[in-house]
């Protein structure tokens, strides 16, 4: 759990990266901090949910071949997105911190 | 277009100083500018690199705290020795259009989608939103485009949607920052017929900061700085 958290804090982080010059677009023209952080976290759901359905697309289609010892309850599989959903969130947080510190004036030439 | 002592300028400066650093390693970037600009006036900001011109830009836009100075925007004084106003951005948000060199739209939004989202962050509805930056689009020429990607357009289109999101608010100050670098002098041109046409339209004040000499004919008034100073101001008389 802590390494999946990681690689996602890392993937987020690594995706902010790439947008700082949009992210300091979005700060010039004005736009507030609460929209940049939402669009950051959307991306990080997102991230998360695809992630999930991969891995539960991935389960029941090797159900077939382990019927007894894989059988996943609708509870667990709830759990288990909860929590993915929280790991997410946090993992965001690299992100986010990273956002809030982009200068505005990057969004300019030199 | 007259520009008479009686108009309000939308952009006032007075003694603007801004340095970096202190001691031997002090860079004064700004040293005492005044400058004035205008409703219906596009001017440029010129200079050898170094000159400040971009630092002079940072201050209007509130980006970068001078060091000493006054600072008027739209009438009202935003800068006297600190800070008087506490949300600059949404000071951006109302009262100043951004246009780049490279068009800074977000790659993953359409064309509409780029100039709606400053009208929805200034408040307006998803729909009015979305009626008036086609609108924009029409009026800039690029109304065919309205549902491409960034990626798809070719640079000249892309500066016009960038254009339309810069004057969605409608802002009465535009600051340009090399905005026909990327482009072939005839795209260029366009741009250039473009921005003067909202300057007088919309009775903004525009300042760009440029490199290129082809368009310095196209500004009403050209401020040279050189070393932090403002060395001399020419007045292009009639160009509109
Ligand atoms: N953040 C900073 N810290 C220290 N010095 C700076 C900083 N920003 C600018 N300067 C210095 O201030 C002076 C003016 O810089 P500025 O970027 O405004 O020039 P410019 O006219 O925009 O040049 P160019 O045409 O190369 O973009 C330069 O000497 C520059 O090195
Ligand atoms: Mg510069």
């Amino acid at each position: 759990m802590t390494v999946s958290a990681v690689i996602i804090a890392l993937i987020i982080y690594t995706m902010t990266m790439d947008k700082i010059r949009e992210i300091a677009t979005l700060k010039l023209i004005g736009a507030p901090d609460r929209t940049i952080v939402g669009m950051i976290v959307q991306q990080a759901i997102a991230l998360g949910l695809t992630g999930f359905l991969l891995g539960a697309a991935l389960i029941s289609s090797f159900r077939t071949y382990f019927p007894r010892r894989v059988v996943l309850q609708l509870q667990d599989g709830l759990a288990l997105a909860a929590i993915t959903l929280v790991v997410c969130l946090v993992a965001s947080g690299l992100g986010v911190r990273l956002a809030l510190r982009v200068d505005p004036a990057k969004a300019l030439g030199g | 277009m007259p520009v008479t002592s009686a108009t309000t300028p939308l952009v006032a400066l007075t003694n603007i100083s801004k340095h970096f650093g202190e001691g031997d390693t002090r860079v004064d970037a700004q040293r005492q500018v005044s400058i004035c600009v205008y409703p219906g006036e596009i001017v440029g900001l010129v200079g050898p690199s170094g000159s400040g011109k971009s630092t002079l830009l940072n201050v209007i836009a509130c980006i970068l705290e001078p060091s000493s100075g006054r600072m008027l925007l739209d009438d009202e004084l935003i800068y006297d020795a600190r800070w008087l106003k506490r949300d600059q951005r949404k000071l951006r948000l109302d009262k100043i259009g951004f246009i780049f060199q490279f068009h800074n739209l977000l790659p993953f939004l359409n064309a509409t989608e780029n100039v709606a989202m400053v009208l929805e962050l200034a408040g307006r509805t998803p729909a009015e939103a979305q009626r008036r930056a086609v609108e924009l689009l029409e009026y800039l020429g690029v109304g065919n485009r309205k549902n491409a990607m960034p990626a798809t357009v070719s640079g000249g289109e892309a500066q016009r949607v960038a254009i339309a999101r810069a004057m969605a608010n409608r802002p009465r100050i535009i600051l340009a920052d090399e905005p026909t670098a990327a482009l072939d002098s005839q795209r260029a041109g366009v741009v250039m017929d473009l921005m003067s046409q909202v300057a007088v339209e919309q009775r903004a004040a525009i300042v760009v900061v440029s490199h290129d000499e082809k368009i310095f004919n196209r500004f009403n008034r050209i401020f040279y700085l050189r070393d932090g100073y403002l060395e001399r101001v020419q007045e292009n008389g009639g160009s509109t």
